[in-house]
């Protein structure tokens, strides 16, 4: 199963899933449910929020 | 006071916008959908001799505000439809949840309507002339309401 850290990145950057939603461009619940593991996210989406925290994708979405 | 007018003026981006448009739009589709099952629900309650002349009078004087309310969620939703269009020229990145919405429920609605026409086909022979009478209401607002329910259904709020 897809697990990932988004939620512990915005926590690190002081991030509200709003202002991680509105950097990226999508909607706050496109982030919300990707954090629960409602929804998995394309590569384009992982790419950009990657990119947004300056960090690998790897290190973002993970195999538990 | 203060604060609600302030949270009103806040500019939404493309996809909130969106999000917002659609989760309105899944509300009308349901509303839409029970005025369509309305006529086919009150034969059927009649069908089966539990109508009353009082409900119907009831709902008689509900529908009313509830017509004035759905054209004016029609219109709001039209201007709304034009001012997402406008904004969507300046961003090319889709919401891919709400393309994941908007696909989810077309296939929960399909599937629905082909499990209720099976169903159909093993009621009494004069529950079926009922359903034929009324046919093409009873698809059409099956399909908004379904489709309006599974979509408030996925982009429901759960405390994320």
């Amino acid at each position: 199963m897809l697990e990932n850290n988004i939620a512990k990145f915005r926590a690190k950057h002081k991030l509200s899933q709003q202002e991680l939603a509105d950097a990226i461009g999508v909607s706050r619940k496109t982030i919300s449910t990707v954090e629960t593991g409602r929804f998995t996210p394309s590569v384009v989406i992982a790419l950009s929020i990657a990119r947004y925290f300056d960090t690998r994708v790897e290190s973002l979405f993970y195999f538990e | 006071m203060i604060k609600c007018t302030k949270q009103e003026n806040v500019e939404l981006s493309v996809a909130e916008a969106k999000y917002h448009h659609l989760k309105r739009n899944a509300l009308l589709n349901v509303m839409l959908g029970a005025f369509f099952l309305y006529k086919p629900f009150a034969a059927f309650t009649d069908y089966l001799g539990l109508s009353s002349e009082t409900a119907s009078t009831v709902i008689g004087f509900i529908c009313i505000p509830l017509i004035i309310y759905v054209t004016y969620m029609l219109v709001s939703i039209w201007i709304e439809n034009a001012h997402i269009e406008r904004l969507e020229q300046d961003n090319d990145l889709e919401d891919e949840f709400i393309t994941y919405v908007k696909k989810m429920s077309r296939e929960i609605t399909l599937y629905s309507i082909v499990i209720i026409a099976g169903v159909v086909n093993f009621l009494p022979y004069t529950a079926s002339v009922l359903i034929n009478t009324h046919f093409p209401k009873i698809v059409v607002g099956l399909y908004f309401v379904i489709c309006g329910a599974s979509r408030l259904y996925l982009l429901r709020e759960d405390n994320e």
